[in-house]
């Protein structure tokens, strides 16, 4: 009787078991761009983060992100320099802009075969120039295996920060708000 | 001496039309952020990556200094070449 209780359990063993949520490191690109009436400025900034997501119920997701300031590129060495300089992001004090995901609410359902895709609303705090504010952003997340893509689509505002830069400068030659697409990659440890 | 001033004035209009058609930045860009389409071969799908190439784009920060330069040299010149005109136009003194 013993024996056969413990083939049963062998047997039912792997599917009562509980699918642990995965850790990932993940790196990736921020795309950048600000619509001013005088110039429209576009430019890239390294990011890279931490993410703990279980696949069967990704409303458990949590994660940190963070972009270097000192990677921020326009295309314009000068220009990146005053970017990074105290009157504008202030590398030297605040070197990360940071979003750590507080709450993720299920949007779309994961729908594919091999690949899988789904959307949330992640909403956590989002740190930049020293001053942190709740943000909620569309996520879409993309996974194969233990590889997973995330994208999202956000915009910041530069006044929420007190990003000043020179006077006259934002809303003339800088947007008053900045268009940001993120997108990471990463694989499960 | 006018000729050298109408090769100002040409100048600056050339710098003027280089810059609008180099996309009227206000910084010069010396690299440029351009889409590429890739395949991603682990998920299978294709993605829009943004690569920075170099390129030479001039922006106000030279052609604004440099139309006025030219600008400022050719009425110079026309100035010094209407002074020297005059000059040698003026009747001896008595």
């Amino acid at each position: 009787m013993l024996f056969r209780l413990c083939a049963l359990a062998l047997v039912l063993s792997p599917s009562l078991a509980v699918a642990a949520p995965s850790e990932l490191d993940v790196k990736g690109v921020i795309n950048w761009i600000s619509d001013a009436p005088v110039e429209k400025i576009i430019g890239t900034a390294d990011g890279k983060g931490s993410l703990t997501i279980d696949f069967a119920d990704l409303s458990t997701l949590t994660g940190n992100f963070a972009v270097a300031v000192n990677s921020m590129k326009t295309g314009n060495e000068r220009r990146d320099e005053h970017l990074m300089g105290a009157e504008w992001l202030d590398a030297a004090n605040y070197p990360d802009i940071t979003f750590a995901i507080k709450s993720v609410k299920v949007t779309s359902a994961p729908t594919g075969d091999a690949v899988k895709t789904a959307k949330v609303e992640a909403t956590g705090d989002f740190t930049c120039h020293g001053k942190t504010k709740s943000m909620t952003t569309p996520v879409t997340l993309k996974w194969k295996g233990n590889k997973v893509k995330i994208s999202t689509t956000f915009t910041v505002s530069l006044d929420d920060y007190e990003i000043k830069g020179k006077s006259g400068i934002v809303g003339n030659k800088v947007g008053k708000t900045i268009a940001i697409d993120a997108n990471f990659k990463g694989k499960a440890k | 001496m006018r000729a050298g001033a109408y090769l100002c004035f040409a100048l600056a209009l050339a710098m003027a039309g280089v810059w609008v058609a180099h996309g009227q930045h206000m910084a010069t860009l010396t690299e440029k952020l351009v889409e590429k389409e890739v395949v991603d071969e682990e998920f299978g799908d294709t993605e829009i990556v943004k690569v920075w190439e170099e390129t030479f784009e001039i922006g106000l920060d030279i052609a604004g200094p440099g139309f006025g330069g030219f600008i400022a040299l050719g009425v110079g010149l026309l100035f010094v070449n209407r002074r020297r005109r005059a000059e040698g136009s003026s009747p001896p003194d008595a």
